[in-house]
């Protein structure tokens, strides 16, 4: 029988998984969840009551959560198991598509998946996007393959996952719809072949209407203990509807703009290839094109965009790109003495003219100006004298190869750099754009205080009793779940004493007795809408940009400090 | 304006979405059903909308609602891949003109009627804030059921479905909730007219009258012309009161010392009065109120005499009042539910798909017959059945008053069908308990979950032994569309034959009227006796139900019961006019049918022979039988509280008269329509001439009150203060209150007491405006939905102790019992208690104060009431 892959591939394909599942699963729960995240979470645990409280577009990936939490309980790592588990089987999905896009391409986007920063850093987060991109490129596959259960089931989860789904299934079907009848209407004009439309039998529209049904139903209703999710596909269908009335303040333009801050070889190398469809006609890569501009549009126009709006400009994007390395590769030849001098000089001297750019921008005291203009120009001079050199001395293509080898590892590491950031495993996860919103902060550290004072006083880590006193925080919630008894008020009764309160930084509230209080960080984030364009290098080079806190204050009763006298139980009791 | 637009969009999409069910499911119908697809439309909304939060698959915010749109353009989606697009998009192109007409006339009468709203929109008195408490609850209840704004810790325990659609239709368009409500008073206006229009058209489509046979023909497009006149008919015609109030402002009929003969005699309360003031040619009455008296032309007496009020309002009023009652949102319904009997009947004639068939299931799976191929081809198709089911169903929960009426019309109508096609035995009785049980049952198991949680306050059925119609009341209510019906009737038959219908009409009318009255003094006798039977059997039984006989008699006025009986039979010889107008119209459709029987299959053979070659060809059914079967419905309406009525709070027929009268109005303003239409295109000569002129001024005098009503709105009509916005009286006339009520609404869930005063006040107005629940809002209104005033228990004085009482505890304790979460202390809660605030800026927290407005919050901590 053959195989279905060679044991080159099988070994290669194991350790992209395990570098995806390194990229992915590395300091899971770190940090704590943010606010989106952790009302998500909360949903999921059951703490949120009242179904029109949940987030719009949320049910699926509040079911789906239910079900891991069920299983391994309430925390960070499992709340972002999920994402994490359907980002790593994202690097299999280009296999489904090799007979469209051939071998080499396939292993060439699985890399190009594994590395790219958006995916990764939504795989990362408690969010239903890269399980929507996710079962949606297995669907298609499984379609391709005949396999409409799997399809069906692949389309449940993507249904389930996220309202991205919907512009990104508008945009490819509209991309296809006008790469099909515009190659149709050109062949029967006379001008090539027509492309026979996809044909379906009626067992395997059942066979894949049954498998999304039963998807949605048992998964969607967390085995119908939780019937919205039933309803998540149609919700999360009007909660983009929901999105054209309302605004965000992401800037359309910053999202763009992204796509030069983390794919700026990706983003070249598919444009590149897309230019070529105008020469060439490929129709592959026209679709590509089409969906890539539709994906791009529809996001800038969408008035509730999100980061996530642009992952599905992100799979035609790194297709085209994977399909232009592969030229490149192809277009080298084996690599001599010549070549690999020029790719060590390639990673040697761009670097360093880099860094005295760098240098440059942002100087040391006492350096002047002139001299790193001048290394920094020399390195490149030499890097180009040496070229041309090489290239005299030696055939062409050896110089050509040895540059695109020194570029590609150099792509390499920049692209396995920014993953690594964009995962939130670098100095500054709050200036990845990706979390927009910030990050969480000191809530660990918040908890570990509160269950100090608990444990002191109630023998317990999870006892005392903790008001949140006119403040709305998920995140803050989430932190605090593992609480028995906090509740949340606008006001407290008068001489009401309370074991801990929980204010925002900005209050003080007037107790009746002694408090002591300490602030922590909620939540750090970047100012995204105040940054000048020059500061954008230094964040390029250093993720290092102004950044905004907020603050919440720990107000806890005098008395439950070791040696204090007891002036009152700290636990939730009747106001006497 | 933005609002107006989207609204109209929305109805557009919801009955372009609905239309191809319709088309599906109403293939002999001359306009396929275009002309109620709006409110099938909303009804599939509505209930996709209702169900789907009930059972907690859809979330009560605007995703939830999209979703219930979505899948009702889903719905339309899959009927026109049912019937083929191609068929459609046909019927389509040649009924543009029908389209036209439908839309035109819809956006031109739904902005017609909300400018009049918008020169008076505010939201106060009768029972406007009920309504609007209503959609505000729904609109903020994050479940469904939705929580009971008037009565904390309870869900509505009322006929809310047309109001679930009121607030989805709210919350899908963004609208405030001010000016949904008169928007949706609006639409339902214009939605009660396309509806009517269709009912007409589709009847008068298939009416055959005598001169066609002869070769004369009325085209479809002259049909539609007339059928404008069903929406005249039943929205813009009132009853006679109008040109009386005509008359008695021109000061006739009074003599020199101030009396009149005639006025006594008209009785028509106010109107007794003479007129003050120089003779004008518009009513007036101190306080401007003269339209009410329209919808309460009836007078009771009972047998000592007093005068009770009877309600019979008629479209025209309700929408004019602007009530967002059930029984002015059931009227598109009901409508849509005509429609359907219509096409039932249609299909029945021909012996296709009109029965539910579920009598043969059960007889065959008890062995009792062989199962028979032939007749499954009666059957209903099993969505059509389910879809009707939806619709009656509906009404149910809209205006529960009209289900069993309509579930009859429909089974009466398919056993009409049939026993005109196949003459009387058995199987016509089986057919219609077969059909009335299948969509009973059916209609009651999709909205099971309302039933649950009903409690009604009928509780049987009491005879009117004093209380009946004087015959002048009857005309004067229904005369505008007796004289139709009576002209329309007599011309159905040649002249010569009268004389021969009435005689084999009469009779059984006779008999019928004479069983209703028999029936009537014996249930009299019953109550009369029962007490001393039972208690010969069981005292304490004999003791309660001497009680309720008692309370039973006092309502008829005390006395003997021996008195009272034959009283009621004196009386009503006494003043025949009502039961004589009865008898004479049941005579005259009995007659028809009786007489006309062998000719309605010579008519269908002659037309069959005609139009077609197929035997019990359903293109050939003609629609009189129909016609008569409405206008025998409506007369079972009205002649039914002549002798019975149905025992709810105010023990009276009061409610009985109302809910029936009105929808008598409904069926005869429809067949009255036709009813023009025959003897106008009939009768010839002098004799149609004199018809014709009874007609119209009958109609005159019918089109007054409406004339006056209008005049009296525009009166002083200024474009500057046109505002759709039903609460922007309450923010101009109380700032701080409407900033406290915006304040509440977008608070955390939570009861709020208020001040609890009586019905049709501004009591209950924080829970009505904010949408947050009250302790207590009307009682009178709670004790009506409940049935009695077990769950109001001690609320009202409870409240009236914690705004009263200095001492903490005992407010905190009150507090608890309800788990008050806001304190509301405004003008009317300080003009109504001596409020003791001390209590409340010691203990709670101030989180609203705005003038003289405060609203303390109670922290979670004080609601938790301490273990024993």
């Amino acid at each position: 029988m053959k195989k279905l892959f060679s044991t080159k591939m099988t070994l290669g394909y194991s350790l992209l998984l395990l570098l995806a599942v390194i990229l992915r699963f590395n300091q899971l729960s770190n940090p704590m969840l943010g606010e989106r995240e952790a009302a998500i979470a909360l949903q999921a645990a059951g703490s949120q009551t009242g179904l029109s409280g949940e987030l719009p577009g949320t049910s699926g990936i509040t079911a789906l959560l239910g079900l891991v939490f069920f299983v391994l309980g309430k925390n960070e790592f499992t709340a972002r198991l999920l994402p994490a588990i359907f980002g790593s089987l994202l690097i299999f999905a280009p296999l489904l598509f090799r007979k469209e896009l051939g071998d080499k391409t396939v292993i060439l986007l699985s890399i190009l998946f594994m590395f790219d920063p958006g995916f990764v850093a939504f795989s990362r987060h408690v969010d239903g996007a890269i399980i929507t991109v996710c079962g949606f490129l297995f669907a298609v596959g499984f379609v391709l393959h005949r396999r409409y259960g799997f399809a069906g089931i692949a389309a449940g989860f993507a249904l389930l996952g996220s309202s991205v789904l919907w512009p990104g299934v508008l945009a490819s079907g509209l991309a296809f719809w006008l790469t099909y009848s515009i190659k149709n209407s050109r062949a029967s004009s006379g001008s090539g072949e027509t492309v026979p439309p996809v044909a379906f039998e009626k067992n395997d529209l059942i066979n894949a209407g049954l498998a999304l049904i039963l998807t949605v139903g048992l998964v969607g209703s967390l085995f119908f203990t939780r019937l919205i999710g039933i309803a998540a596909p149609i919700l999360n269908l009007t909660a983009y509807f929901a999105g054209w009335l309302t605004s965000t303040e992401i800037s359309p333009f910053l999202i763009l703009f992204s796509f030069i801050l983390y794919q700026p070889f990706i983003l070249i190398a598919g444009l590149v290839e897309g230019l070529r469809t105008v020469r060439s006609g490929d129709r592959m890569n026209a679709f590509l094109m089409r969906w890539f501009y539709l994906a791009v549009l529809l996001m800038l126009i969408y008035p509730s965009r999100g980061m996530d709006s642009i992952l599905f400009a992100y799979i035609p994007l790194l297709v085209l790109a994977a399909r232009c390395i592969l030229r490149i590769i192809e277009s080298l030849e084996q690599p001599d003495i010549p070549a690999w001098g020029q790719m060590v000089l390639v990673i040697l001297l761009v670097p360093f003219s880099w860094m005295n750019i760098l240098a440059i921008q942002f100087p040391i005291d006492g350096e002047e100006e002139p001299l790193r203009l001048l290394a920094s120009a020399g390195a490149l001079g030499l890097l180009i004298v040496a070229s041309f050199l090489i290239r005299m001395g030696w055939p062409p293509r050896q110089g050509k190869t040895g540059l695109w080898m020194g570029l590609a590892v150099l792509i390499a590491i920049f692209t396995f750099s920014t993953a690594w950031r964009s995962a939130g495993l670098g100095k500054h996860p709050e200036a990845e754009l990706w979390n927009y919103d910030g990050i969480t902060d000191q809530m660990d550290l918040l908890q570990k205080t509160a269950g100090d004072l608990s444990e002191w006083n109630v023998s317990s880590r999870e006892g005392i009793n903790i008001v949140l006193l006119n403040y709305s925080s998920h995140a803050l919630e989430w932190s605090l779940k593992d609480f028995t008894s906090v509740s949340k008020d606008s006001s407290l009764p008068n001489l009401s004493n309370p074991a801990i309160v929980i204010t925002a930084d900005e209050d003080v509230p007037s107790l009746a007795q002694a408090y002591r209080g300490q602030d922590f960080v909620l939540n750090r984030k970047t100012s995204w809408p105040l940054i000048m364009p020059e500061e954008w290098i230094k964040w390029y080079a250093f993720r290092e940009l102004p950044q905004e806190t907020h603050q919440v204050i720990l107000w806890a009763r005098t008395d439950l400090f070791p040696g204090a006298a007891k002036t009152a139980p700290a636990t939730i009791t009747p106001i006497q | 304006m933005i609002s107006f637009l989207l609204w109209i969009l929305t109805l557009f999409l919801l009955g372009a979405a609905a239309f191809p069910v319709l088309f599906w499911f109403f293939p002999h119908l001359a306009d396929r059903g275009y002309g109620v697809a709006k409110p099938a439309g909303l009804l599939l909304f509505g209930y996709f909308y209702w169900i789907l939060v009930t059972f907690g698959i859809l979330p009560n915010n605007w995703t939830g609602v999209a979703a219930a749109f979505l899948l009702v353009l889903f719905v339309g989606f899959l009927a026109i891949r049912k019937v083929g697009w191609p068929v459609i998009k046909s019927w389509l192109h040649e009924n543009l003109w029908l389209i036209a007409v439908v839309e035109v006339g819809f956006i031109l009468l739904f902005g017609f009627f909300a400018l009049m709203r918008a020169a008076s929109p505010d939201i106060t008195g009768t029972e406007k804030p009920m309504e609007l408490a209503f959609i505000n609850s729904i609109l903020h209840s994050k479940v469904f059921p939705p929580a009971d704004p008037w009565l904390s810790g309870y869900a509505i325990s009322y006929y809310y479905f047309g109001y679930i659609i009121v607030a989805g239709i709210i919350r899908l368009t963004g609208t405030i909730s001010g000016v949904g409500f008169n928007l949706a008073v609006s639409l339902w206006f214009a939605m009660a007219a396309a509806g009517s229009f269709s009912l007409v058209l589709n009847i008068l489509s298939r009416i055959k009258l005598h001169n066609e046979l002869k070769g004369q023909s009325v085209s479809v497009l002259q049909r539609a012309g007339w059928a404008v006149l069903g929406p005249i008919m039943l929205i813009f015609t009132a009853n006679w009161e109008g040109f009386f109030e005509l008359l008695h402002s021109r000061g006739l009929f009074w003599d020199a010392s101030g009396h009149s003969a005639f006025w006594s005699w008209l009785d028509l309360k106010e109107l007794t009065v003479a007129p003050s003031g120089v003779p004008g040619w518009f009513p007036t009455r101190p306080g401007g109120i003269w339209w009410w008296r329209a919808s309460r032309v009836l007078q009771d007496y009972d047998f000592a005499g007093r005068t009770g009020e009877v309600i019979d309002e008629f479209p025209f009023f309700s929408l004019f009042l602007a009530d967002l009652h059930p029984h002015v949102l059931s009227i598109p319904f009901v409508l849509l539910a005509c429609n359907l009997a219509l096409e039932f009947f249609i299909k029945a004639s021909s012996g296709r798909q009109f029965r539910p068939g579920w009598m043969d299931v059960i007889t065959y799976w008890t062995g009792s017959s062989q199962a028979d191929k032939s007749v499954q081809n009666s059957y209903f198709p099993a969505l059509e059945f389910w879809f009707a089911a939806l619709i009656f169903g509906g009404l149910a929960f809209i205006n529960i008053w009209d289900f069993p009426i309509y579930v009859g019309l429909a089974s009466v109508g398919i056993v009409l069908a049939r026993y005109l096609a196949c003459g009387w035995n058995r199987q016509r009785i089986l057919e219609f308990f077969e059909c009335g049980l299948a969509f009973g049952f059916a209609g009651f198991l999709l909205y099971l979950p309302f039933y649950t949680g009903f409690a009604s306050q009928a509780g049987g059925l009491l005879p009117s032994l004093v209380f009946f119609t004087r015959g002048k009341h009857l005309w004067l209510m229904f005369g505008v569309l007796f004289i139709p019906m009576l002209i329309g009737l007599i011309s159905v038959i040649r002249l010569e034959k009268i004389s021969l219908v009435i005689r084999k009409g009469l009779g059984k009318a006779a008999a019928l009227l004479g069983i209703l009255w028999t029936a009537m003094l014996i249930l009299g006798l019953l109550i009369t006796f029962a007490p001393a039977l039972l208690g010969k059997v069981s005292p304490s039984l004999g003791e309660k139900v001497t009680l309720a006989a008692g309370l039973f008699m006092n309502t008829q006025g005390g006395g003997p019961a021996k008195d009272i009986l034959l009283d009621s039979t004196l009386f009503r010889l006494m003043a025949p006019g009502s039961w004589l107008t009865l008898l004479l119209l049941t005579a005259l459709i009995w007659g028809i049918v009786l007489a006309l029987r062998d000719r309605f299959q010579q008519l269908q053979a002659a037309t069959i022979q005609t139009d077609s070659t197929a035997k019990n060809d359903d293109n050939a059914v003609n629609t009189l039988p129909f016609l008569l079967l409405l206008a025998t419905v409506g007369l079972g309406l009205v002649m039914f509280p002549e002798f019975f009525y149905l025992r709810d709070q105010f023990g009276t027929r009061m409610n009985t008269i109302f809910k029936f009268y009105y929808q008598a109005w409904i069926l005869w303003s429809a067949a009255a329509s036709v009813f023009v239409f025959i003897f106008w295109n009939n009768l010839k000569g002098i004799t149609g001439w004199v018809a014709r002129l009874l007609f119209i001024l009958s109609m005159f005098a019918g089109f007054l009150y409406p004339f006056y009503a209008l005049v009296d709105r525009f009166d002083s009509f200024s474009l500057e203060r046109l505002n759709l916005d039903g609460s922007a009286y309450f923010s101009m006339a109380y700032p701080a209150e409407m900033e406290a009520v915006n304040y509440l609404s977008l608070a955390p869930d939570g009861t709020v007491a208020e001040a609890v005063g009586g019905s049709y006040t501004g009591y209950a107005r924080i829970s009505t405006l904010s949408g947050q629940p009250t302790v207590l809002g009307w009682p009178g209104h709670e004790s009506q939905w409940r049935g009695g005033a077990i769950e109001i228990g001690t609320r009202e004085p409870d409240i009236k102790t914690l705004y009263q009482t200095s001492n903490w505890e005992e407010a905190l304790r009150i507090i608890q019992k309800y788990q008050i979460r806001y304190i509301y202390i405004g003008s009317l809660e300080t003009n109504t208690y001596r409020v003791n605030e001390e209590k409340f800026k010691t203990n709670l927290s101030l989180v609203f104060n705005r003038g003289s407005v405060v609203i303390y919050e109670v922290p979670s901590q004080l609601l938790i009431t301490p273990k024993k």
